[in-house]
């Protein structure tokens, strides 16, 4: 059965190469010119000290951070959509990073990662888990576009609003600056070791969202329908949100509450493939890292340099987005 | 006239002279104009050029850790830095700065003028803006001899070797002073090579962690390291392991926030202590250069 | 030879009493009619055999077994459902929709094999609309949209049906289409359990008739039996007059009882 769109086994390996391509070349590009033979050179172990340095330590983990944040954003973006039934959906718009970033602020200001090492994932997963459960709920009674967004708003405005009292009443004075890196985001010098601490969660979150294609897909037809097709609704409700809050919650602990990506991706891929909710989360997962690394890259260009921070990259480029889709959704909006 | 009357006239001639000069003594202190400074830097302008007599108030930082002239300010008024006190006070002369842009067209409005330095991060700005201030106070002699010392220990500064180390200012956050700013302006004051000069790094900017690897410098300039509530955030460029170990390594002047709270102002004083401070953190390293 | 029997089913919603003692079956190569007034619990009954809603008491058995004991798969293997107005969230291409409900027989790792795709092909004859595959849900006229949630019922292959009111809407042309497809089921082996409010055409098509009111059971049997006037009139508060043509029998609503 020809289905509309391009042929979905041929895009996601487009996608893969894409990815694997650019994420190659985001190793050679940064504030220090090395040679395509020096980063290689880097790369395998053979280059002098410094040079490797900047090519494993300072460009890789960068790069490793962007796809795995990218594409968390982007899969969690493309099944809430899929399960709220609504293209406006994204961690970003319902409230779920910005809660999420004040779970990790709480956490690392009042000193909770000393107690152990986990404590900001933790936090923010929790901080997560929080605001999307309340969206779920508001939304099952009420699942207007309209009621969505407001919520979503009232849950971030009030996460902000916490930030802000947390930079004051705790024990280590938070600058300015640093609350609007973590309501910004960033994949600025992320380390290694920031990766292996929020790896395991992500993986976590990514699993969950394993085995729900179909389910989504069905859901397409309405609750009663996916069920006589088999499919358990609550529980596949139940992995998205969980998945998502997990995976979402430590991408926003290590790079702070990146924006836009999850909802932009899948309303991108939707163009190419097709609206089958199922079918968009692999394709949206690679999507929203070859575009979260492409944004990181902007900002390493020299031009950029300094002045251009992730967050605002995304929010330049998927703000505008966010308005177009709301345009075109005007009808269902009433 | 005979002889008692000459003596009569001279004792009263030397009365009315003591009473004339004590007198005018006392309106000595009375005829300098009285003033008030509206911020933190504005306040270090007063302190220095200022008679304590003439002072009405400085504002409420003055008296801070981070106030280079703090011991001159004990005793001193201070006030809450609102128009309402300014006009109670009545004063002939203000000093503001940037520090304070935001209070000073209100007071126009009032008929109160603000005396504001010159922009600029070079040393002959500040000179220039020091008589000027000397000036408005009537307090030339004390600017003159503020301006003779500064003079002395810049050119004696101008006179030492120029050293081939680079030098690079780095905040805790991770942040650095490239061509343009004052500090980058002082570390070359103090006989150092400036390593943003040679990076091409111009104006404010976050650290190129890359640059820093690549072309490390010789000796860190910082500040505000001594206060212990400024720590290396989760977001500081400054937290990445590998940076921590290079600037681990590298001999560090920590200029003392009091000296830098107020930029280029103190550029002779910070120029001095990144000299002889710093070729001592190079000296206790690598030994005689 | 399957059967989907129902005993004694008893339902009640935040403290409403929906349906009371309600007993039936459906056999394979039977058209089983169900009507009844608007809020008699029809369309509860159909939910209650999917599992949606809870059963407070009685007994569901597919083939013997209770409907709860068969795996989710399973039982969407053996029963389909096409929902009343049929909604459809996201603009799917007619094709896609359809192929959605060969989603039973695929684990949740697979997507639909070249089989699958042929199966789809062949409802999508059935009911008429293969000229429709790549046309996008949203813009197809009343009549193309049954027949393609039909499709979609029917490329299952489960034994049973189970169709709440696939007609209302519809032109008499496409209400006599969709009434002959699920004749046809039924003559290939298929159970069949319609909701319907047209008595005509649950009087000709149905093999039997299930009369719903208020949440119980009041008639059950061959149409003819069931609808007889006594019927009408205490269910429906109807009268009717009837009138033969052909050797058939039509009924016409006449006018209301009063409730005098």
């Amino acid at each position: 059965m020809a289905l509309k769109g391009l042929p979905y086994r041929n895009f996601n390996i487009a996608l893969i190469i894409c990815l694997v391509l650019i994420s190659f070349l985001s190793l050679f590009i940064g504030s220090v010119s090395l040679s395509p033979s020096e980063v290689i050179a880097g790369l395998i172990g053979n280059g002098t000290p410094a040079i490797s340095i900047i090519v494993v330590d300072l460009r890789l983990p960068r790069v490793l951070m962007g796809i795995l944040a990218g594409a968390t954003l982007g899969l969690s973006g493309a099944s809430l959509q899929g399960m709220l039934r609504n293209p406006l959906a994204d961690p970003g718009i319902i409230g779920v990073t910005s809660s999420a970033a004040l779970g990790a602020v709480i956490a690392i200001y009042f000193g909770l990662s000393s107690f152990f090492p986990t404590a900001i994932q933790l936090m923010a997963i929790f901080g997560a888990l929080i605001s999307t459960a309340i969206l779920v709920l508001i939304s099952m009674r009420d699942s207007s576009v309209l009621t969505l967004i407001l919520a979503g708003i009232g849950i971030s405005s009030l996460s902000t609003a916490a930030i802000s009292l947390t930079m004051n009443f705790a024990p280590n004075p938070m600058t300015l600056q640093d609350m609007i890196m973590w309501m910004l985001g960033s994949l600025e010098n992320r380390t290694i070791s920031d990766i292996s601490i929020s790896l395991p969660f992500i993986l976590v979150g990514w699993a969950l969202h394993m085995g729900i294609s179909n389910g989504l897909d069905a859901s397409s037809l309405g609750d009663d329908t996916a069920r006589s097709l088999g499919i358990d609704t609550r529980r596949m409700q139940l992995q998205i949100i969980l998945g998502g809050a997990i995976s979402v919650g430590a991408v926003v602990a290590a790079c702070g509450a990146i924006g836009f990506v999850g909802l932009v991706v899948p309303h991108i891929v939707r163009r190419l493939i097709g609206y089958a909710p199922g079918r968009l989360l692999l394709p949206s997962a690679l999507l929203g890292a070859i575009l979260l690394i492409s944004a990181d890259l902007l900002t390493r260009m020299p031009f950029g340099y300094g002045q251009l921070r992730l967050g605002v990259v995304t929010a330049i480029i998927g703000a505008p987005m966010f308005l177009y889709i709301v345009y075109k959704t005007r009808k269902e909006m009433r | 006239m005979n002889a008692v009357a000459k003596f009569k006239c001279l004792m009263i001639g030397a009365i009315f002279a003591t009473a004339a000069s004590c007198f005018s003594f006392f309106t000595y202190a009375d005829e300098l104009p009285k003033a008030v400074s509206l911020d933190f830097c504005a306040d270090q302008y007063l302190l220095a050029l200022a008679d304590p007599a003439q002072i009405l108030a400085v504002s409420k930082y003055a008296k801070d850790k981070n106030s280079f002239y703090r011991d001159r300010a004990a005793g001193l008024k201070q006030y809450g830095g609102t128009i309402e006190e300014i006009l109670m006070m009545n004063p002939d002369v203000v000093l503001g700065t940037d520090w304070s842009f935001m209070i000073q067209p209100a007071l126009k409005n009032y008929g109160i003028d603000t005396d504001t330095p010159q922009y600029g991060y070079k040393t002959d700005i500040l000179l220039k803006n020091l008589i000027y201030f000397g000036k408005i106070l009537h307090r030339n002699q004390q600017a003159e001899k503020i301006r003779s010392d500064y003079i002395a220990r810049l050119s004696r500064l101008e006179k030492l070797p120029k050293s081939d180390i680079k030098a690079a200012y780095i905040t805790p956050s991770g942040f650095t002073g490239g061509t343009g700013t004052y500090i980058d302006n002082i570390i070359k004051l103090a006989g150092f090579k400036s390593l943003a000069e040679e990076n091409g790094t111009t104006s404010w900017q976050p650290l190129s962690l890359e640059k820093l690897i690549m072309n490390p410098p010789d000796l860190i300039v910082t500040s505000f390291f001594d206060q212990s509530d400024v720590e290396v955030s989760h977001w500081s460029l400054t937290r990445h392991p590998e940076i921590q170990k290079i600037m681990a390594q590298i001999p560090t002047v920590s200029i003392p926030s009091d000296m830098i709270s107020c930029g280029s102002l103190f550029s002779v004083e910070i120029a001095d202590y990144i000299h002889d401070e710093g070729n001592k953190a190079l000296l206790s390293k690598d030994g005689p250069p | 030879m399957s059967l989907l029997s129902i005993r004694n089913l008893h339902i009640s919603l935040e403290g409403q009493k929906i349906l009371s003692d309600v007993s039936l079956d459906v056999r394979s190569g039977k058209l089983v009619g169900l009507i009844g007034p608007n809020g008699a619990g029809k369309s509860i009954l159909l939910k209650s055999i999917l599992g949606v809603i809870d059963k407070k008491d009685g007994e569901i058995t597919l083939d013997g077994k209770d409907i709860s004991d068969w795996p989710l798969m399973e039982k969407a293997r053996k029963i389909s459902y096409a929902a009343q107005g049929a909604p459809v969230h996201w603009p799917l291409t007619v094709g896609h929709l359809v192929s959605l409900g060969r989603i039973p027989h695929l684990s949740p790792w697979q997507s639909t094999t070249r089989e699958d795709q042929i199966l789809t092909l062949e409802a999508m004859k059935k009911t008429n609309v293969d000229h429709l595959s790549m046309r996008i849900t949203t813009t197809l006229s009343g009549g193309e949209r049954a027949r393609v949630m039909l499709a979609r019922a029917i490329v299952t292959g489960a034994e049973f049906l189970l169709a709440d009111e696939p007609i209302e809407s519809l032109d008499p042309y496409h209400q006599i289409q969709i009434l002959n497809i699920l004749k046809e089921l039924t003559q290939n082996g298929h159970g069949v359990l319609l909701i319907i409010h047209d008595l005509n055409f649950a009087q000709k098509y149905c093999d039997e008739l299930i009369l719903l009111d208020k949440g119980k059971v009041v008639a059950s049997g061959q149409p003819s039996d069931v609808l007889n006037d006594r019927n009408l009139q205490n269910t429906y508060r109807i009268k009717a007059s009837r009138f033969l043509k052909d050797g058939n029998s039509f009924i016409i609503a006449d006018e209301l009882l009063n409730s005098d």
